[in-house]
């Protein structure tokens, strides 16, 4: 039986930033705003002119003006102009040269006010998986009273999947009302992915010089092993033996499981009126489903035994996908991937926390692998088969190929 | 991908971008081609057509949509090859080029555009305006350059908002289609006038900048190599020249333009009616007066270009006024004085003569904008020395002196030499008899001088003849002047001028012709001479005992040199029209900007400096002041009664402060009514600061509180202030610890 399945339950944000390695969303450097507006007064320097005077000529870090092609002939226009000005000492000339060179301040101070008090962060909408499509955004906001902003573009790039593009903003952008770009990334590669907003630029307001501020909005992402299609062989892996481990989850049995705050949509049926006149709150009864017997999984990568970077692959693919088929149906005890603490997988989270395992997952030279020491019966091990094969073993039977 | 905005006003679709930045490329090809009014180069023609093409093609984009692109793609070598034409068949480099810059435009502003193509408008509109500025130094330029820098910064703002929302994607179907009326109210509905304002006053900043740059830009001239500013601009006319036939003077006297503006560093010297001579003539010859090739003979000019004159006169006194002449293009390129100087400085360095002998100065060529010069220690009694003049008739009586005319000159003409030229009389007997039956009549055959002759002879014309514009001549076969002596008819100034120059030549008396201006009004509002094209006028200058003196034999002028100069202080004809308050603005531009030079910037930077330093010094000497009041104040001895009045006093002001900053809410909220509603001001500020502290969560108590003074029912203002007292403390307390 082939199955290819979707998880529709890992809603959890998967995003990290700057802290990838925990395996647990981050909401702290990921939801920084960057940009000019994107500190308060108390954290931002106090105003110097000095150190304005020589912003001026020394641009901040990773920031660049350059001419246009417009803004190339404006100077070249001014330079003609000054050249006939000098030339001829026609204050008429002069005049006009004047004016060009005020126009060239005035689209300075007007870029600077565009960019005023405008704060901008990376958002991202897990989860992120090899080959599917994953949202990821730009949110930007005007932190100005009166003025709006025009015109921004954000360059974006996601590195290991070398995608780099410009989104642009195209309407305006009110004084005090935040806006959200929305780009697709479609990941090329398990791991870590970092995705970065380059620059933030600007043409307005004449569209003589490009304006572009360098930002440190980044964020790092686990991008989780590709779904493939597997084979289910044999009976093993759909049979209930009688040393599988029976599991009690939330469902629609009889037996009471928990008891919980209600929440919108849940049955009135549901609620537990007795307790809820206790403590003043709507509580509801949460069943436990009909018991069924479940899965271990362990994942061992040993180096020696998974020696072709495709198959390691395919490994980490087949272990995602199966702990995700298995979760769904209720039958995933746990999982494990080498020796690190075994994982009981009873909430979603559980089963995240295992595909970033998976997602950082790399064959170890210094691994052995267990042998009899592990003291789950019904568990599902992995091996290679052939050249580029692997299958998930049972016991002496093997449960699924891919 | 897409975006988002969470909140905002209507705008602009992407197709009312396009009509607006179609609209706005316009209005910028409109004011460059307007140039053309500056122009004499078939504007007639031209202008109305590319005005007519520009606001068609404006009010009806779809229209060049559906001429073949072919057509556009034609008309830049369609052009090039019509500019060509005209080049070949005119001859007029700078007026061909100016019209094929009109054309450019036109075609630009018509056709369909991309951005390369906007640019391209924008330039080339900048380029007919500087040109027009340079060549006329109008004032209309700093109208015009203002009006085309804010249609074009629109215009610009325009191009980049439409590439930044279309990107490289081609202009949106169905944006040609335009509803003016429509755009109109959409533009309304979505316009901020804050934004508006705000945009204003950038404008305004623009402007002050570019006035602070235009006097800060170091100046330093380099040669005047450029040679397209020397193009000669064909709307420059000649109105007084070396030959003047009769009529001519009148004809300028019809055009009630601006000839000259003169500035006199003491108004009381000038006489009520000034001469300001341009132009000397000698020769006389049917109708026709010229200045002799003789009388030029001095007409020499410097290879290099001159900045300074130096006159007769050996030095200016210290108590004379120092002149500064404003010359309008086109008048001539003599340049007027009222008699012999010590020196002229020119502003700008050009080829310039200076005829010694009639005390004449004259530029090579005419100048083709407002031209200003200076003179110092000129005099007014319009009176020169020539203690030659008696020695050189002689000689050329007796053909001592050598050919003094031009060769091949006078072809046609009598050869009559300089300085016999200034005794020449119409030849023939039918003349003389008349001549010498009205010269009898005035001298009555006595023995007498020169003046007394001059006054006896514009006593008779005076008699005899009527001052009008319109004169009629008799038909005969003698002179013209000799038959209008006799006809007894009206005439004007150059009728009376040459009757009296034949008079006095046949009395024996040299007399010369002199054309230039006479009188003027003075500017109310920046108080400078204002002498027009009507003050257009011919007198004489008379011989005697090696001076020449001014006659002027016009009936109700003045007679001689001699009595103008006893005539001085400021006439009773000042000029408060609307015309002369235009004028002074006009005179300001050209004063302030035109004028401005390294010389002035250094004088305005000296005079800032001057300024600040007087002020500052000012200032000082205030503070000073103050502390040394307060000083004796302080020392003056505090008995009891004056520690308490001001101790009280004190004490009241502090009291009041305190009362002003607890319960300014309150006062806010009695004197300006639930209006303003400072309650909600207030609490909005205290969960601004309190958010900053990091705390903001609703189940707080605090913030809780000042949510509902901020978005609740209102309640009392009293009980505000306590919200806002532990939010104050709040606040304190979590700044403390952090």
């Amino acid at each position: 039986m082939t199955t290819v399945a979707t998880v529709q339950a890992t809603a959890a944000l998967r995003a990290v930033g700057g802290a990838a390695e925990s395996g647990r969303p981050s909401h702290g450097a990921g939801e920084e705003w960057f940009g000019p507006g994107g500190r308060t007064r108390r954290q931002r320097p106090p105003f110097r002119w000095s150190r304005f005077l020589w912003s001026l000529i020394i641009p901040p870090k990773g920031h660049r003006i350059l001419p246009t092609a417009p803004g190339v002939v404006l100077i070249a226009l001014a330079l003609a102009i000054g050249t006939a000005a000098y030339n001829t000492g026609s204050n008429i000339l002069f005049i006009t040269l004047s004016l060009l060179l005020a126009c060239l301040i005035l689209s300075g101070v007007l870029s600077a006010t565009n960019f005023a008090r405008v704060a901008w962060r990376l958002t991202a909408t897990p989860p992120f998986r090899v080959g599917q499509d994953a949202i990821l955004a730009v949110e930007v906001r005007n932190g100005k009273r009166v003025l709006p902003t025009y015109a921004l573009w954000f360059d974006v790039a996601a590195r290991h999947t070398e995608d780099d593009r410009r989104l642009v903003l195209r309407q305006r952008l009110e004084p005090g009302a935040t806006a959200r770009v929305e780009w697709t990334l479609r990941p090329a590669r398990r791991g870590r992915e970092t995705v970065d907003v380059v620059a933030v630029g600007s043409l307005f307001p004449f569209g003589f010089l490009q304006k572009s501020l360098g930002t440190d909005a980044r964020r790092e992402l686990l991008v989780w092993p590709e779904r493939v299609a597997y084979h289910f062989v044999g009976a093993a892996a759909t049979r209930r033996p009688a040393d599988l481990q029976p599991v009690r989850r939330p469902g629609m049995g009889t037996d009471l499981l928990a008891l919980r705050k209600y929440q919108a949509g849940d049955s009135h049926r549901l609620i537990h009126w007795k307790a809820s006149a206790r403590v003043r709150q709507l509580l509801v009864r949460q069943l436990a489903s009909e018991s069924v017997a479940a899965f271990w999984l362990l994942v061992e990568t040993p180096a020696a035994a998974w020696p072709r970077a495709m198959q390691f692959e395919r490994l980490c693919s087949l272990a995602a996908s199966l702990a995700e088929d298995l979760f769904r149906e209720g039958r995933l005890s746990g999982a494990a991937v080498n020796d690190s603490p075994p994982i009981a997988v009873r909430r979603v989270r559980d089963l995240e926390t295992f595909l970033d395992r998976l997602a950082t997952l790399e064959p170890r030279s210094d691994y052995r692998p267990i042998v009899g020491r592990w003291p789950h019966p019904a568990t599902i091990t992995f091996e290679p088969e052939g050249e580029r094969g692997v299958r998930a073993r049972l016991g002496s039977e093997i449960a699924a190929r891919a | 991908m897409h975006d988002s905005v969470a909140r905002s006003r209507p705008g602009l679709s992407l197709e009312e971008l396009h009509q607006l930045k179609w609209a706005l490329g316009s209005l910028v090809a409109l004011v460059g081609v307007a140039s053309a009014l500056f122009f004499d180069i078939g504007g007639r023609v031209l202008l109305p057509f590319a005005a007519m093409a520009i606001i068609g093609a404006m009010l009806r984009p779809d229209l060049p949509l559906r001429v073949p692109p072919v057509v556009w793609r034609l008309a830049f070598p369609g052009l090039v090859a019509f500019v060509g034409l005209d080049i070949a068949l005119n001859g007029e480099i700078l007026a061909a080029l100016v019209r094929l810059n009109i054309l450019l435009v036109t075609v630009r502003a018509v056709a369909p555009r991309r951005q390369r193509d906007d640019l391209q408008l924008i330039v080339l509109s900048l380029f007919l305006i500087v040109v027009a500025g340079v060549l006329t130094v109008s004032i209309g330029f700093a109208l015009q350059i203002l009006l085309f820098t804010a249609c074009s910064l629109g215009f610009l703002v325009a191009i980049t908002l439409v590439e930044s929302s279309e990107g490289s994607a081609p202009p949106p179907v169905g944006w040609s289609e335009v509803s003016w009326p429509r755009l109109m109210r959409r533009l309304l509905a979505v316009t901020d006038w804050r934004l508006i304002g705000f945009a204003g006053a950038l404008f305004a900043l623009v402007v002050a900048l570019s006035s602070v740059l235009f006097l800060t830009i170091p100046r330093f001239q380099l040669e005047n190599s450029l040679g397209f500013l020397n193009l000669r601009n064909k709307r420059s006319l000649t109105g007084f020249s070396d030959t003047v036939r009769f009529g001519d003077v009148t004809n300028i006297q019809q055009d009630n333009s601006m000839a000259l503006r003169v500035e006199v560093s003491d108004p009381s010297v000038v006489p009520a009616e000034p001469y300001w001579r341009m132009v000397v003539l000698d020769a006389y010859e049917d109708g026709v007066y010229r200045a002799s090739g003789g009388l030029r003979r001095g007409e020499r000019y410097a290879r290099g270009n001159e900045s300074i004159v130096e006159g007769l006169r050996r030095e200016a006194r210290d108590d004379e006024p120092v002149w500064t002449f404003y010359l309008e293009a086109g008048v001539s390129r003599y340049l007027p004085l009222t008699g012999p100087f010590a020196r002229i400085l020119l502003r700008d360095r050009l080829p310039v003569g200076f005829l010694r002998r009639v005390g004449v100065v004259a530029l090579r060529d005419e100048p083709q904008t407002m031209f200003a010069y200076r003179v110092e220690g000129m005099d007014l009694r319009g009176e020169f020395p020539d203690p030659f003049l008696p020695e050189l008739i002689r000689r050329a009586e007796r053909r001592e002196v050598e050919e003094l005319e031009l060769p091949g000159e006078e072809d046609g003409i009598p050869l009559v030499r300089y300085p016999l030229t200034l005794l020449q009389v119409p030849a023939g007997e039918e003349n003389r008899a008349v001549l010498d039956r009205i010269v009898l009549q005035i001298s009555g055959n006595e023995a007498i001088g020169a003046r007394e002759f001059a006054r006896r002879a514009v006593d008779y014309l005076d008699t005899h003849h009527r001052y009008s514009l319109v004169s009629s001549l008799p038909p005969g076969d003698a002179d013209p002047l000799v038959r209008w002596l006799a006809s007894g008819g009206a005439g004007h100034c150059e009728y009376f001028a040459g009757a009296f120059t034949v008079l006095a030549r046949h009395a024996g008396f040299p007399v010369r012709i002199v054309t230039g201006f006479k009188g003027g009004t003075w500017n109310a509002f920046e108080n400078y001479f204002m002498v027009r094209n009507a003050d257009a006028h011919a007198w004489c200058e008379m011989y005697d005992n090696g001076v020449w003196f001014r006659v002027d034999p016009t009936p109700g002028a003045e007679l001689t040199a001699a009595i103008l100069a006893g005539s001085t202080g400021q006439p009773a004809q000042v000029d408060r029209s609307w015309r002369a308050r235009m004028d002074s603005v006009r005179v300001m531009w050209y004063r302030r900007i035109v004028s401005f030079d390294q010389r002035t910037q250094s004088e305005v930077i000296e005079t800032v400096r001057h300024l600040t330093r007087a002020q500052g010094h000012q200032l000082l000497e205030g503070l000073r002041s103050a502390a040394g009041r307060l000083h004796q104040w302080l020392m003056r001895p505090w008995d009891f009664g004056r520690l308490a009045s001001w101790g009280s006093a004190l004490g009241a002001i502090t009291i009041c402060l305190w009362f002003f900053l607890r319960y300014r809410v309150l006062l806010v909220w009695t004197s300006t009514g639930r209006r303003l509603d400072p309650v909600r001001r207030q609490a909005g500020k205290w969960l601004v600061r309190l958010r900053s502290e990091g705390l903001s969560q609703t189940d707080d108590p605090t913030v809780a509180e000042l949510l509902r003074l901020r978005f609740g029912a209102s309640g009392s203002p009293l009980a505000a202030l306590t919200v806002f007292d532990r939010a104050r403390r709040e606040w304190q307390g979590r700044k403390r610890r952090r």
